[in-house]
C-alpha cells in the first residue's frame, strides 16, 4: 500500500495554459479503499480504481491526490466514515474531490468538465448507479424483449 | 465524389421527381413512388452511410460513444447547426443566439423543439410513439368552433394510415385502439404491442377503477414503431433503453429504413446538399437550385426534375419556399408553427418500481384527447416515463444523485438513501395540444449563415387555449399520483417545455384564400410544386406526428404516380 502519492507538476509547453498535475500512482489501493468508504460499495473493481485514479487527477487538480494522501494516513484506529466526516467532508474543497471521485464511479463521466479522454468514454459502460437502480448501463441491452415488464432478478 | 463530378451528375440528368430533405416523409415519398420513377433526394446533412457508421460504432468505438454519452446526457440533444464545417454528430447548444442556426425571435426562446439536419432527419433521435390522430382532429372547427378543419378527414386518411403501421412497422394492441375516441381501424397492428414496463404494470393495478371527471382512467399500450418481433430485417427490441438519442440495434425504425430502400430501387441521393430556393415562372417549378458543400467549399447548381416536393420539415420548408418568393395568396406561408406544449410531474413510488430499464415510454393515458371541453381548452395525453424522473429540471439522474449526496453525505447513509430512492422514481409527462395561429410564425430574413441564406427567425407564443389545460392536467395527474400511492409529487416549475413536433407553417386546404397547399399536397397556383410532412398539418390534435406524416406521404406517393 503506497503511503503518498507524489504530485508531479508537468509543464506544458509555453503559452499553452496552466500546469497540468500527474498523479504518479503505483499501487491504487488507498484510492480504492476511500472510493469503497465514499460510495459504501466493497465490491468496486481493482481495475476500475486503476483507470480512475489515472484520470481524476487532471479533473480534480491537485486536491485529488492530497486527499488520497490524507486518507492514506489516517490513524488505523479510527473508523473510516467517522475519519471521512471530520477530516474530508468538513473541509469544502476536500468535500468536493470526494463528490467528485463518487460521481466518477457512479457515472463513468468527468465529474467536472468534459474531457477528450477516450477513456472516460469507455467508464461510461461502468458506471456504478445503474447497478445500484437495478438497471444496465444506457445503450446496453438490458438482455432480451420484454425484460422491463418484470422486476429486476435478485 | 467530388462537388464538381456530382454537380455535372446532377446537371445532366431530368428527374421525375425532385425531393428535398431525407428524413421521413421525404423517404417513404423517395421509396413509394412506382420503381420506374426517376428520383432525386437531395440532403441538406451528412449521409445514410455516415449515419448507419454512428450508430454502429455507437456501440464499438468509445470515441463515438462520447458523442452518443453526451447526446444522452444532454438536455437538448438535437443537432440544430447545418453549418457546412459542423460535425454533424454532436449536439449544439440551445438556438438561441447568433452563435447558432436556428434562433427564436419570441420571447424567452419561446419555441422549444429543434429538429436534426441530416439523413433519416429526426427519426435519428425520436421515441417512436406513432399514435393516430382521432376524427375529431380533423374537424376542429366544425366539431369545436375552434381551429380550422382539414381537407381530409379521418377516414379517408384511415388506408393510409393502416399502410403507414406496416411501413414503419409499428407494435400495437388493436382491441385496445380500435374504435378509440371514434377511430376505427381497418387491420390489426403488424405487430403485437411493446410489453408495457414493470411501472406501467404497477400504476394500471393501482388506479384500476379510477374515474376522474366522469372519465376511466385507462393505461393502454402506445402504439411505436419499434419492433416487438424481428420485422423488415431489424431485431425486436432489446431495452438498451437509448432510444433517444440513437438505438444501437435498429429495433426502433428511423426513416434510412426508406432511404436504403429508395436508393436499391434506383433513387439518387445527394447528401451535403442545401436547396436554396425553387425557381418558378408562369406557375411551374423549372428547377431548385442548391449548394453542394464539403469541408473544401461550396458548388452551386440547379437540379430538375417534373415534379418537386419538399419534405424538409416545417422550419426548414417554411424558409425555403419563403426564399424563393412564390405565390401565396393565403398569407399563410411560413404562418401556423405549433408544438405539443409539455410538461412533467415526477413522485415517488410506494415499492421500487424499477425505472431506467426498457423503452423510455411503453405506455400512456389516453383518456383526455378528446372531449366537449376543447371548445375551451386544449386536449393532452399523458405517458408514462421509464427513465426515472427524466430530465426533470437538470440532467437527472446525475442531479438527483448530487442532491442525495448534499443531503446523505457518503458512505452507509448515501448509499442507503440511493437504494431506497433510485429505485423508486416515477415520471408522468404530458403533450397538450395547440391552435393555428398564423402570427406563430417562421420568417426567413435574419441573420445569414455559412451558405448566405437568411436563417430561419421564430415568433411564437402559446396561447391561452393552451395555458387553460395545464391547472386541470396537473390536478388530474396528482389525481392518479395519490390513487397509486406516489408521494413527493413535484411539478415542473418550467412553463412548458417542446415536444420535437414541429408543425405548420404549409397549411393544407381547400381554398387557396386560406391555406399554402391543397388536400393533395399540391402548391395553389404551382401544379408540379408539393409540399409534404409536418409543415401540411392544419391543426395537431394530441398524436405524436411521425405516423401521420407517413401516412400523407404515402398518400402523396399515389399522387405523383397518378400524376
Amino acid at each position: 500500500m503506497i503511503s503518498a502519492i507524489a504530485i508531479e507538476p508537468l509543464r506544458c509547453a509555453p503559452g499553452l495554459g496552466a500546469t497540468v498535475y500527474h498523479s504518479a500512482v503505483g499501487d491504487t489501493d488507498a484510492f480504492l479503499t476511500l472510493s469503497i468508504a465514499l460510495l459504501g460499495d466493497p465490491e468496486l473493481p481493482a481495475q476500475g480504481a486503476a483507470e480512475l485514479a489515472e484520470l481524476l487527477p487532471v479533473q480534480l487538480g491537485p486536491g485529488f491526490a492530497e486527499a488520497i494522501a490524507r486518507w492514506a494516513a489516517r490513524p488505523a484506529d479510527v473508523p473510516a466514515e467517522a475519519w471521512i466526516e471530520a477530516e474530508l467532508w468538513a473541509d469544502t474543497a476536500a468535500r468536493a474531490v470526494c463528490t467528485g471521485i463518487m460521481m466518477a464511479w457512479l457515472f463513468g463521466a468527468a465529474p467536472t468538465t468534459d474531457s477528450d479522454d477516450p477513456r472516460w468514454a469507455a467508464r461510461w459502460f461502468e458506471g456504478r448507479f445503474w447497478t445500484y437502480a437495478h438497471a444496465h448501463v444506457p445503450g446496453l441491452s438490458g438482455g432480451y424483449f420484454g425484460y422491463w415488464s418484470y422486476p429486476p432478478e435478485a | 465524389m467530388s462537388l464538381e463530378s456530382q454537380r455535372r451528375l446532377l446537371e445532366s440528368e431530368r428527374f421525375d421527381v425532385v425531393i428535398v430533405g431525407g428524413g421521413v416523409a421525404g423517404a417513404i415519398v423517395a421509396a413509394s413512388v412506382p420503381p420506374a420513377t426517376r428520383v432525386l433526394i437531395v440532403e441538406a446533412g451528412a449521409d445514410v452511410e455516415d449515419s448507419r457508421s454512428a450508430r454502429s460504432s455507437a456501440v464499438v468505438d468509445p470515441g463515438r460513444l462520447a458523442a452518443v454519452r453526451d447526446w444522452a446526457r444532454a438536455r437538448v440533444k438535437t443537432l440544430s447547426t447545418p453549418y457546412r464545417d459542423a460535425d454533424s454528430l454532436r449536439y449544439a447548444s440551445f438556438p438561441d443566439g447568433s452563435g447558432d442556426y436556428l434562433y427564436a425571435g419570441g420571447p424567452d426562446k419561446a419555441f422549444k423543439s429543434t429538429y436534426i439536419r441530416r439523413s433519416g432527419g429526426t427519426t435519428w433521435h425520436w421515441q417512436g410513439s406513432t399514435p393516430r390522430l382521432i376524427p375529431s382532429d380533423f374537424r376542429m372547427a366544425t366539431q369545436f368552433g375552434v381551429g380550422v378543419d382539414w381537407p381530409l378527414t379521418y377516414d379517408e386518411l384511415e388506408p393510409w394510415y393502416a399502410a403507414a403501421e406496416c411501413e414503419l412497422g409499428v407494435a400495437g394492441d388493436h382491441a385496445a385502439w380500435d374504435g378509440f375516441c371514434g377511430a376505427h381501424r381497418s387491420t390489426p397492428f403488424p405487430m403485437p404491442p411493446i410489453w408495457p414496463s414493470y411501472s406501467d404494470l404497477e400504476l394500471a393495478a393501482r388506479i384500476a377503477g379510477l374515474v376522474i371527471d366522469g372519465r376511466a382512467v385507462t393505461v393502454r399500450a402506445t402504439p411505436q414503431a419499434r419492433n416487438s418481433e424481428p420485422y423488415q430485417d431489424r431485431p425486436p427490441c432489446a431495452g438498451n433503453s437509448t432510444c433517444i438519442p440513437i438505438c444501437p440495434i435498429a429495433a426502433k425504425y428511423d426513416a434510412t429504413v426508406h432511404l436504403r430502400r429508395a436508393v436499391s430501387r434506383g433513387a439518387v441521393m445527394v447528401s451535403r446538399c442545401v436547396a436554396t430556393r425553387v425557381v418558378a415562372s408562369n406557375g411551374v417549378v423549372e428547377g431548385i437550385d442548391v449548394a453542394l458543400w464539403d469541408a473544401g467549399g461550396v458548388v452551386r447548381t440547379t437540379v430538375r426534375g417534373r415534379h418537386y416536393v419538399i419534405a424538409a420539415a416545417a422550419i426548414e420548408s417554411a424558409r425555403l419556399l419563403l426564399l424563393s418568393g412564390l405565390p401565396d395568396r393565403s398569407a399563410m406561408l411560413g404562418g401556423n408553427l405549433m408544438d405539443h406544449p409539455t410538461g412533467q410531474l415526477i413522485g415517488t413510488t410506494p415499492a421500487p418500481w424499477y425505472g431506467f430499464r426498457g423503452p423510455p415510454v411503453t405506455s400512456g393515458i389516453d383518456d383526455w384527447r378528446d372531449g366537449p371541453e376543447r371548445a375551451q381548452r386544449a386536449a393532452w395525453k399523458a405517458s408514462l416515463g421509464n427513465d426515472g424522473f427524466g430530465r426533470f429540471k437538470a440532467k437527472a439522474p446525475e442531479d438527483v444523485v448530487k442532491a442525495l449526496i448534499a443531503a446523505h453525505g457518503f458512505g452507509t447513509p448515501f448509499r442507503a438513501a440511493l437504494d431506497e430512492q433510485v429505485s423508486r422514481m416515477f415520471r408522468m409527462s404530458y403533450a397538450t395540444e395547440q391552435l393555428p395561429r398564423p402570427e406563430n410564425r417562421v420568417t426567413a430574413d435574419g441573420l445569414k449563415d455559412a451558405l448566405d441564406l437568411p436563417r430561419a427567425q421564430l415568433r411564437y407564443v402559446v396561447d391561452d387555449y393552451t395555458r387553460a389545460a395545464f391547472p386541470a392536467i396537473r390536478t388530474t395527474i396528482l389525481r392518479v399520483f395519490d390513487r397509486a400511492g406516489i408521494t413527493s409529487a413535484q411539478i415542473d416549475p418550467s412553463d412548458y417545455g417542446g415536444s420535437g413536433h414541429i408543425l405548420g407553417t404549409c397549411r393544407m386546404g381547400s381554398k387557396a384564400e386560406q391555406a399554402v397547399v391543397d388536400r393533395d399536397g399540391r402548391w395553389f397556383g404551382v401544379d408540379n410544386l408539393f409540399v409534404v410532412g409536418a409543415a401540411t398539418f392544419p391543426t395537431i390534435g394530441t398524436a405524436n406526428p411521425t405516423l401521420t406524416i407517413a401516412a400523407l406521404a404515402l398518400r402523396m406517393a399515389r399522387v405523383l404516380a397518378a400524376s
